[in-house]
């Protein structure tokens, strides 16, 4: 699959999530997306350093900026299980609007055509990291790294285009 | 609550392939339906264990339906395998063979289906961490811990349960020993989302030859905890 552009529309899939009641949900992107304005950001790994220590805590913090400039849902994806997503997420007391959603078996990365081969490194198929700004599920902004580097996948850059 | 959440999910599937599905309400433990009659390894395993050094034949274990060759038992020698961990917090990233593991030491290993997920977090490991010492004192040289998580996951979980040097807590990012091993619980078709796992199961080795296998049926937690272990030495 040709990884997802600008003008595209963002497909539908399933993804897991650790509600706020601690219930596991499976939640349609559709279903979370149609007819809003939502960034979709993705990142290779759970607990990894990039991710964890700068990716992440860029949205987290710029998520009300982001909420003000009509953004309604910040959703982050990662090719790891529920469980891991739900405890990464929990070392983010301070996260207040970002969804960690799980994308256990990396469906979602392949409709995105974003996979990653980390295999060598004992981490399997995985997400490139991304950053996508959706409007009710056209996709106006796709900034997608070649691997999982960090340099245009931020929410400096979201920001900057909305 | 996520324990019944998924116990429903498990139920559902297991009661779909007519098998049992080993609740514990006691533990309150997840168990999932173990792909048994399904050997992931049947075919993989035959070339993979050939190629391994096995000093005894290997042995057929009675399970369920399946034709179950290809299962790790007592007598074998365990498969040669690459795990990964971080040594520290701050640490490089590190490997370590199952052969050097174990090589002339009396070695526990058990393994668990995911990092951060309920039985695995709340009393299978911990139960090893309170009995590392009595473990030591009966001549155990290592106690390791190994799931198919990578080991930034495996680190991250080491951490928040507050493991110290009792405990390696090791990566089989891509199930290459649980595939060696005939251990696979293959969880793919379940929503969950967790893809092939290892059954749960504790074991001893000496000298890197399975003395003592407490292998359970999928994750269910009945005879491969730490008592369990200490109680066969």
């Amino acid at each position: 699959m040709a990884p997802i552009g600008v003008g595209d529309t963002l497909p539908d899939g399933q993804l897991g999530w650790f509600d706020a009641d601690d219930k596991l949900q499976q939640v349609s992107v559709h279903g979370l997306a149609a007819i809003k304005k939502v960034v979709l950001f993705g990142v290779p790994g759970a607990f990894t350093p990039t991710c964890s220590n700068q990716h992440v805590p860029g949205f987290i913090n710029q998520a009300e900026q982001l909420k003000a400039k009509g953004v309604d849902e910040i959703l982050l994806v990662s090719v790891n299980d529920p469980f891991v997503m739900k405890a990464w997420a929990k070392t983010y007391p301070e996260n207040n609007h970002v969804k960690f959603l799980a994308d256990g078996l990396g469906t979602y990365t392949k409709a995105l055509g974003l996979e990653l081969d980390l295999s060598e490194k004992g981490l399997g198929i995985r997400s490139r990291r991304f950053a996508l700004l959706a409007d009710n599920l056209k996709v106006s902004v796709a900034n997608i790294e070649e691997g999982g580097q960090f340099t245009i996948s931020g929410a400096e850059e979201i920001l900057k285009a909305l | 609550m996520a324990a019944s959440a998924l116990a429903a999910l498990s139920a559902t599937a297991a009661a779909a392939a007519g098998k049992r599905l080993l609740a514990s309400a006691q533990f309150r433990s997840i168990s999932f339906a173990s792909s048994g009659g399904r050997r992931l390894a049947g075919a993989a395993a035959g070339p993979l264990r050939a190629g391994v050094l096995s000093a005894a034949p290997r042995r057929a274990v009675s399970a369920s339906a399946s034709p179950a060759v290809g299962t790790i038992a007592v007598g074998d020698r365990l498969p040669d395998a690459t795990l990964s961990y971080f040594d520290s917090p701050d640490g490089e990233l590190k490997t370590v063979t199952v052969r050097d593991l174990t090589a002339g030491k009396k070695v526990v290993l058990f393994a668990v289906p995911g990092a951060f997920t309920p039985t695995c977090t709340q009393k299978h490991v911990p139960g090893f961490v309170a009995k590392a010492g009595e473990l030591r004192a009966k001549g155990v040289d290592t106690v390791a811990c190994v799931s198919i998580n990578d080991a930034f996951v495996m680190r991250a979980w080491k951490e928040s349960l507050g493991v110290g040097d009792e405990l390696l807590l090791l990566s089989d990012g891509n199930g290459e020993l649980a595939r060696a091993m005939g251990v696979e619980l293959d969880l793919s078709d379940k929503p969950v989302g967790l893809g092939v796992r290892s059954r749960r199961y504790a074991l001893l080795a000496e000298d890197g030859v399975v003395k003592v296998l407490n292998l359970e049926e999928g994750g269910a937690f009945t005879n491969s905890s730490a008592e369990d272990m200490l109680k066969a030495l």
